[in-house]
């Protein structure tokens, strides 16, 4: 079945200024979302209104076309992954499946350098071990939706290219919103790419756009 | 159930501290004997700022770890209130039999 989520009519101030004002993102099962922007043009804020942590002055955050507040109330819908580790250290890992009601053999399969790890202790794994566990997690979990702020942090490009590919496989089950930095990887995965500046979402189709919008400068990369 | 135990993994962190402010009440109850009913309410007040204090400090060090619990479906608010009313009957539990039996 074919889920939908959508973002409409976001409006977030602070004070005299306005943070997000002419908002429009939709996801589906099935797809994968890029969201770019460069620092303080509130990604991090346009994600934390949709899972409700964040009140904005006006929002419609709809899940198949119902009107849901407060979704991360609801882990069945959507699931967040924070840009900094948010699994408590000292938790084993097979206590971590076991929460999210996950099967460790999966992930060993997956990924197989975690096999002797399941009693190990989550602080005890390296950055980039750490960050493959909690996109796993959230993105392979019981959900409709999984949005990742900047997944790909502590990653060495090995696991970039292996995170894509379960990234991609596993969208065939659930919508994902992704954020980061590195644009090229976010280009590469997303089935449609949303930059966000001045406020506004604006559709991303190659590179190009993103040079015209002042996000990258292409000339630099062909000096 | 796996709910409780999530958040009762969550309350271990804290529980020694709490624990320990309880123990400090009734050992106030013990040394005040028979006149401890008049530090009865500034004790329990005692309790419950200790209660706000404790909570607003173990959310400011482990605010990301929170996530992890709102990934579960488990909020905020809900961790306050179970964690709230544990310590309060655990409080109560203790109390209520020091004082009678002075």
């Amino acid at each position: 079945m074919i889920h939908s989520l959508k973002v409409e009519s976001v409006e977030l101030s602070f004070g005299e200024k306005k943070v997000l004002s002419d908002i429009f993102i939709k996801c589906s099962t099935h797809e994968i979302i890029g969201l770019l922007g460069r620092n303080g043009q509130g990604k991090t804020c346009l994600i934390k209104v949709i899972l409700g942590n964040l009140r904005a002055n006006n929002s419609f955050i709809s899940f198949d076309e119902t009107k849901v507040v407060n979704s991360l109330k609801y882990p069945n819908l959507i699931r967040y992954l924070p840009q900094f580790n948010f699994i408590p250290a000292n938790l084993k890992l097979k206590t971590v499946f076991e929460d999210f009601g996950m099967d460790y053999e999966d992930f060993t399969m997956k990924f197989p350098e975690f096999e002797m790890n399941q009693t190990s202790r989550v602080g005890y794994l390296s950055g980039g071990q750490r960050r493959i566990l909690e996109i796993y997690i959230i993105s392979k979990s019981a959900t409709r939706f999984a949005l990742l702020d900047e997944p790909f942090t502590h990653l060495n490009p090995l696991q970039i290219e292996k995170i894509k590919d379960f990234l991609i496989e596993e969208k065939s089950n659930k919508g994902i919103i992704i954020t980061d930095h590195m644009y090229q990887h976010i280009l590469d995965i997303s089935n449609i790419t949303y930059l966000l500046k001045d406020g506004k979402t604006h559709l991303i189709k190659t590179e190009l756009d993103l040079d015209r919008l002042g996000y990258i400068n292409l000339a630099w990369y062909h000096l | 159930m796996k709910t409780f135990r999530i958040i009762f993994r969550f309350y271990i962190n804290v529980f020694l501290a709490n624990l320990l402010v309880t123990f400090s009440c009734l050992g106030l109850l013990k040394f005040y004997g028979l006149k401890s009913h008049k530090i009865l309410s500034a004790l329990v007040w005692y309790k419950l700022i200790t209660i706000a204090l404790i909570l607003y400090l173990c959310f400011h060090y482990k605010m990301k770890e929170l996530y992890y619990y709102q990934n579960l479906g488990i909020t905020k608010t809900a961790l306050i209130i179970y964690w709230t009313v544990f310590d309060l009957s655990l409080f109560f539990l203790l109390f209520i039999p020091t004082y009678c039996y002075l």
